[in-house]
């Protein structure tokens, strides 16, 4: 009985992760429903935990988002002050050694991905350094802006590099066999992967942007070098990241920008006379995980066990509270698709999740059955041990918007520029800076919170 | 079973804690490599441009053997690479040669985005000031025009060179110009290469 009670107790410790985890996560989009963005930033802090002296976070997730909300709120110094601590981190999980990886997978093995640090994805780590840059350039610290882009830059380098290794990897593993793999999990998976076809976590139709690029990024990092051009080479760097973006949108504002880029290069116009401002558009949420449970068919199930089962992350599409953002009778165009993003690297990190699942679920299996031949009191217990343990991790940026959009036009002659986000809101009028070139940036995260609007003038 | 996971996890979580104590690093020690710029790369760019600068017949004030020097006035020095630098550290190291060669004097009072120093302005106001002995305020007239700018960039190049190792190449620019005639007449680029894990980025 003692014993029992010791595995429930133990159950309910291993489950209580995940599911705090999501009433924080609930908690946070109440907040941002109701618009009440201060309230939000309280519980990322909190649960951020941001150590004041050595700038140390100790959750890497929380930190993103506090990060994000903090930039809703327009305190771009406090932003960044959470991204920055997010590199050290990401440096962490990079180099984590071979000990440490073998140390979660152990952990791991016993409970379940959620339990773990949070990994950081590509696009998360691409708009990190995105967001910082926006950041300085909202306080006009454009020297620190130019290392952040270059920095997002190199992250997009090294996620392409990345993707491109994993796809020629899974490539070689399907041609030649494995046969160190213990042929129970590969008749278990081989038997799982039809189930889960049949609940589409993954779907042909999630293509990544060429390159696995983040275009809203490399358009952002074309319109600062251009904007910030100081030589030939940063007008270079401009109409390179605007040629690729023109190419991959096939949108008119990455096609205007770049002739603008390249009339700059020619010194048939300059800065002062360009006289254009940029809208940029964050729209709604990002797709989010949720869990989905299902009995699997597993090689080795026997009556001997109370509970086999796998958790898996799927993805969720939010609705876009927004179609477009009118400026004058120019509507905004998508020039990123975060949700196009996340998907497509969901999309290749979803064998390696289901993998480890299953193997999870094996050991676990194998283990409550030993148990269970030995005391079927105490098998019932590793069964319910198993049940509750058997969690997908779900966490994910919240914060990151569906898409962006971006529109370029002429600065209005009277100083005042009418944004609509349909007939149903009140247009907004932003005053514009005269004689320079500008971005507004507007963030509407829900349809019933107020959107937030900044001027940046360049 | 569950003994062994737990030993096991224990073992693992001994090894991954290792302590680490604070050193000196010797100036020159060679050791310590980083991938991103440190001090040493700094030094070693100052110093080849120094020398070049000093070497250059085409620097040679005219009655350099009467102290005659030349005015040099710190531009904009770009930081185009991943890191955070402060650009100052290279130019410093360049002026303070330059001063002790006897060839340049920088001026602090005139720069790209208003003077280094506001004090050759601020104390111009004290020409009104009652309380100051007057004849020692300084007079409007006397503050010396720049011959020499320095400006420059530094830029960052990261390529892969296989699974697990990458290159990192750094170009410190500089340009010496004269601004009497808008020619540079000075130009020095010191490539520095580094290789090393690819495992993360190099900031």
């Amino acid at each position: 009985m003692k014993n029992a009670l010791t595995v429930t107790l133990l159950a309910l410790a291993i489950s209580g992760c995940a599911i705090t985890e999501r009433k924080n996560q609930g908690k946070l989009d109440t907040s941002l429903v109701q618009g009440n963005t201060l309230e939000a930033i309280t519980l990322a802090k909190e649960k951020a935990g941001l150590d004041e002296k050595t700038n140390q976070l100790s959750d890497q997730l929380w930190g993103m988002q506090a990060g994000s909300l903090l930039r809703m709120n327009k305190d771009y110094t406090e932003s960044n002050r959470y991204f920055d601590s997010i590199e050290d981190v990401m440096f962490m999980e990079d180099t984590e050694g071979v000990l440490e990886s073998t140390g979660e997978l152990i952990g791991s093995t016993i409970t379940n991905d959620a339990m773990l640090d949070y990994e950081q994805t590509y696009y998360d780590s691409v708009m990190v350094n995105t967001y910082k840059a926006l950041n300085f350039i909202s306080i006009g610290d454009r020297d620190n802006a130019r290392v952040e882009w270059n920095r997002s830059d190199e992250r997009q380098r090294r996620a392409a590099d990345y993707f491109a290794k994993k796809i020629n990897k899974q490539k070689e593993q399907l041609e030649g066999k494995d046969e160190a793999t213990s042929k129970n999990l590969n008749k278990s998976l081989l038997e799982s992967e039809k189930v889960v076809a049949q609940h589409n976590f993954t779907s042909t139709e999630w293509q990544a942007y060429d390159g696995y690029i983040n275009p809203f990024s490399t358009f952002m990092h074309g319109l600062f070098f251009m904007l910030n051009a100081q030589d030939n080479s940063d007008l270079n760097k401009a109409i390179d990241s605007l040629n690729r973006v023109a190419a991959i949108t096939q949108t008119k504002v990455s096609a205007e920008t770049l002739k603008l880029a390249e009339e700059l290069q020619k010194g048939t116009s300059n800065l002062a006379g360009l006289n254009k401002v940029w809208v940029v558009f964050e729209n709604g949420r990002a797709v989010k995980k949720e869990e989905l449970r299902i009995d699997l068919p597993l090689f080795l199930v026997s009556d001997n066990v109370a509970y086999t089962g796998i958790a898996l992350p799927r993805l969720k599409e939010l609705p876009a509270p927004y179609d477009s953002l009118k400026v004058g009778d120019v509507k905004t165009e998508v020039v990123g698709d975060m949700d196009k993003i996340i998907q497509a690297e969901f999309k290749e990190e979803f064998p390696v999740i289901l993998t480890k699942e299953i193997s999870r679920t094996l050991i676990k299996t194998v283990a409550q059955k030993q148990i269970n031949d030995q005391n079927p009191l105490l098998g019932l217990g590793a069964g319910l041990l198993q049940a509750i343990s058997t969690q997908a991790d779900t966490r994910t940026w919240s914060m990151l918007p569906k898409n962006f959009q971006a529109a370029v036009v002429d600065a209005p002659a009277q100083g005042k520029l009418t944004l609509s986000l349909g007939e149903k809101t009140t247009p907004i009028d932003v005053d514009i800076p005269a004689g320079k070139n500008a971005i507004v940036y507007v963030k509407a995260t829900t349809a019933t919170a107020l959107p937030i609007v900044d001027v940046i003038s360049l | 079973m569950k003994n062994k996971i737990l030993t096991a996890t224990l073992i693992g979580a001994t090894l991954m804690s290792g302590c680490q104590s604070t050193s000196y690093v010797p100036k020159d020690s060679k050791e310590i490599v980083t991938m991103g710029l440190s001090h040493r790369d700094f030094d070693d760019a100052a110093n080849q441009a120094l020398n070049e600068i000093i070497a250059s017949p085409l620097l040679v004030h005219p009655q350099a053997a009467q102290g005659g020097r030349y005015i040099m006035a710190i531009s904009n020095v770009v930081n185009d690479t991943a890191q955070r630098i402060d650009t100052d550290q290279l130019t410093k190291k360049i002026r303070v040669g330059l001063l002790q060669s006897g060839k340049f004097i920088t001026t602090t009072a005139i720069g790209l985005n208003g003077a280094e120093d506001e004090m050759t302005a601020k104390v111009r106001e004290l020409q009104n000031s009652k309380l100051v002995n007057q004849a020692t305020v300084k007079q409007n007239g006397t503050v010396i025009s720049p011959d020499f700018s320095l400006s420059g960039k530094i830029i960052q190049r990261t390529n892969k060179i296989d699974r697990s190792s990458q290159l990192v190449d750094y170009y410190f620019q500089l340009t010496l110009t004269q601004l009497e005639t808008g020619l540079a007449y000075w130009e020095g680029e010191y490539p520095i290469s580094k290789r090393g894990s690819n495992d993360s980025v190099t900031w």
